[in-house]
């Protein structure tokens, strides 16, 4: 009864989401959307700091929490490299996977859903039975991925991808493995539904993709992404990152894509996407020039070599956030 | 048989001691006036090539010479000073592709294995310390996705005398103080070679992102043999209690109304573009770099 009830709760609220996503895309139709960049497909193990290890090269960067009561893994990499993000994960901990936690619906943070949290017991050796694995994400995530459908109606978003718990509170903490952990929401950044994931006591920082170093920032307009809600977000892990003497180390940040950083990597790119946006402002806002103009007028000269890249382009920037100046 | 063996035993002891007194390890500091070099007290050394650089810094806009591209012209001009107030800013040492040329008073040890073969040179006494590790033990570099630093990751052989060493995974930094950049993509070949008493440090820096050619620095360094007690150019040495040096703790220098300000020039803002063009009469086109205002034809050109 009570699981009936909230299936149909949670069909009237996935069908209104649906109907906003609608209404929404007649607006960001024409943005483009920042497709991810290419995935190497040669899995690495990096230690980070502390409890938290970094596993990279299958799509986007999976954080893994190692301890006695078991494994927290923080998305899941690209689709098709389950088994390798399996095995990358057995070779930290023999312990069952226990957590889940997805920083977006980005399709290389989400990919390794399915045969992630369908282990049985969370048991990487591929035996055993026991609980469940809960796959956190704001519950944004949860809502676009049940309703997500292509054009002849089918589900994009295999059920068992979900997540099974959507968190809508600004913040949430837990203690596992003895580590205090703060999930924070931080709204309309690459999408609606982004999550930080901080580890107190290993003192890393997961940023999802409102952080790389490979790109210039990713903003899905399509799932309610904005610049400014970046920027807000960069400002946000800027305000839990502390570097160590003379600005190295400290807290550590594993981006979205690219190499494990801190809090000096995350200012250089705050910087780059504030003094962007600020030229975008003078040239929108204050000369009132056409999206043509505004491209002629290279915004983002003094990055375009470092993060335009054919997948998300500057141009394709440009043209994706010029709509949030009018 | 064996004689040969001896032969080339004692050959290569004789290489290992010449290599020995051609080693860079010790105390080193910039060459002021009066300091002796070679013995003799009357030698004048002045910070004459590197004055600038090694004291107060240079004057803003003066890319003159440095092989930049549009895209480290762009960010250059967008550079404020005013960022070096910054909480995020403000602590920020010098990175591996400028930090020799800047205020400099190197300290270089070696580390022994069991066998009293080197496997690694560290090397102090940069501003803000980004004590570089040179490695001789043959070892990779580190994954693309280890973390970057400001001193970056450093490997090193021998060849003729001279130490060769090759940096990667170098933060974001400059390689002027005045705003021209470098990227996290930047590579840094770099030559130490010690005629007696004087250390002589080239580099050479790649950066895909914000060069057009390399950029090629070198600066001396003296020896200081009773150890470094003073550090120039006015500011605390690293000895003393105030350890300016090699600590710094992330302050506003700025009371700000906002939390998060990032103090930059939009495109054709910058006020100081022309004020070191006018000081020495050359066009602004020359103070703001590129490749060609390296070579002597330029200043040929200009005559033209």
């Amino acid at each position: 009864m009570k699981l009936y009830t909230f299936l149909n709760l949670y069909r009237s609220k996935a069908i209104f989401l649906t109907l906003l996503t609608l209404i929404f895309s007649v607006k960001t139709l024409a943005q483009p959307f920042p497709a991810e960049p290419p995935i190497s497909g040669e899995l690495e193990v990096l230690h980070v700091q502390g409890n938290v290890w970094l596993i990279a090269g299958g799509g986007g960067n999976i954080a893994v929490q190692a301890g006695e009561q078991g494994v927290m893994v923080v998305d899941t990499g690209a689709n098709g490299f389950g088994e390798e993000v399996i095995n990358a994960i057995a070779s930290i901990s023999d312990r069952p996977i226990r957590y889940i936690v997805n920083t977006a619906l980005a399709t290389q943070h989400i990919g390794g859903n399915t045969e992630l949290a369908n282990l049985p017991g969370g048991l990487t050796s591929g035996a055993g039975l026991g609980a469940r694995i809960n796959v956190v994400s704001q519950e944004n995530v949860l809502f676009r991925m049940s309703v997500a459908r292509d054009t002849e109606g089918e589900r994009i978003y295999p059920q068992l991808s979900w997540p099974t718990d959507g968190y809508f509170e600004p913040q949430r903490g837990q203690i596992f493995n003895g580590e205090a952990i703060d999930i924070i929401h931080v709204p309309n950044a690459y999408s609606d539904g982004d999550s930080l994931v901080y580890f107190r006591g290993s003192n890393v920082l997961v940023s999802g993709d409102v952080f790389t170093n490979t790109s210039l920032p990713l903003i899905n307009y399509s799932l309610g992404g904005s610049l400014q809600g970046s920027i807000n977000a960069l400002d946000q892990m800027l305000d839990i990152t502390i570097s160590d003497n003379l600005a190295e180390g400290g807290t550590y940040v594993i981006p979205g894509h690219g190499y494990i950083s801190d809090e000096a990597d995350l200012v250089e790119y705050r910087d780059m996407a504030y003094i962007v946006r600020d030229r975008l402002q003078r040239l929108i806002v204050e000369e009132g020039l056409s999206l043509d103009q505004v491209k002629q007028a290279r915004p983002i000269l003094g990055w375009e070599a470092r993060y335009s890249r054919p997948e998300w382009t500057a141009d394709m920037f440009i043209e994706a956030v010029y709509d949030e100046f009018q | 048989m064996i004689k040969q063996l001896l032969c080339l035993a004692i050959f290569s002891q004789a290489i290992a001691v010449h290599a020995q007194e051609t080693d860079i390890v010790g105390y080193w500091n910039q060459p002021a006036p009066g300091w002796p070099i070679g013995g003799e007290q009357t030698a004048l050394w002045g910070f004459l090539e590197d004055a600038m650089e090694r004291s107060d810094g240079p004057a803003l806009i003066d890319f003159l010479g440095l092989p930049i591209n549009e895209e480290g012209l762009s960010r250059a001009l967008t550079y404020d000073g005013a960022l070096l107030g910054v909480p995020e800013h403000v602590c920020m040492r010098h990175p591996a592709p400028y930090n020799f040329w800047g205020p400099a008073s190197p300290r270089i040890a070696s580390q022994f294995d069991y066998n009293l073969d080197v496997i690694s040179y560290t090397l102090g006494g940069t501003f803000r310390r980004a004590d570089r590790t040179i490695w001789m033990d043959g070892r990779d570099h580190p994954s693309e996705y280890a973390p970057h630093t400001w001193a970056g990751f450093t490997t090193g052989h021998w060849e003729n005398g001279t130490l060769i060493t090759k940096t990667t995974h170098i933060k974001w930094g400059w390689i002027r103080r005045n705003g021209v950049p470098s990227s996290d993509q930047a590579t840094v070949h770099t030559y130490y070679q010690r005629n007696n008493d004087v250390l002589t440090i080239t580099w050479f820096v790649d950066d895909p992102i914000y060069l057009s050619d390399t950029f090629i620095r070198s600066a001396d360094f003296v020896v200081a043999p009773r150890g470094i007690t003073t550090a120039s150019f006015g500011v605390e040495a690293a000895d003393s209690t105030t350890d300016f040096f090699t600590e710094c703790l992330n302050r506003p220098e700025i009371a700000r109304p906002v939390k998060h300000y990032v103090p930059h020039y939009l495109p054709g803002e910058n006020p100081f573009v022309g004020d070191l063009a006018e000081e020495l009469g050359v066009p602004v086109e020359a103070t703001l770099g590129g490749a060609e205002t390296a070579y002597p034809e330029y200043k040929e050109m200009l005559k033209e």
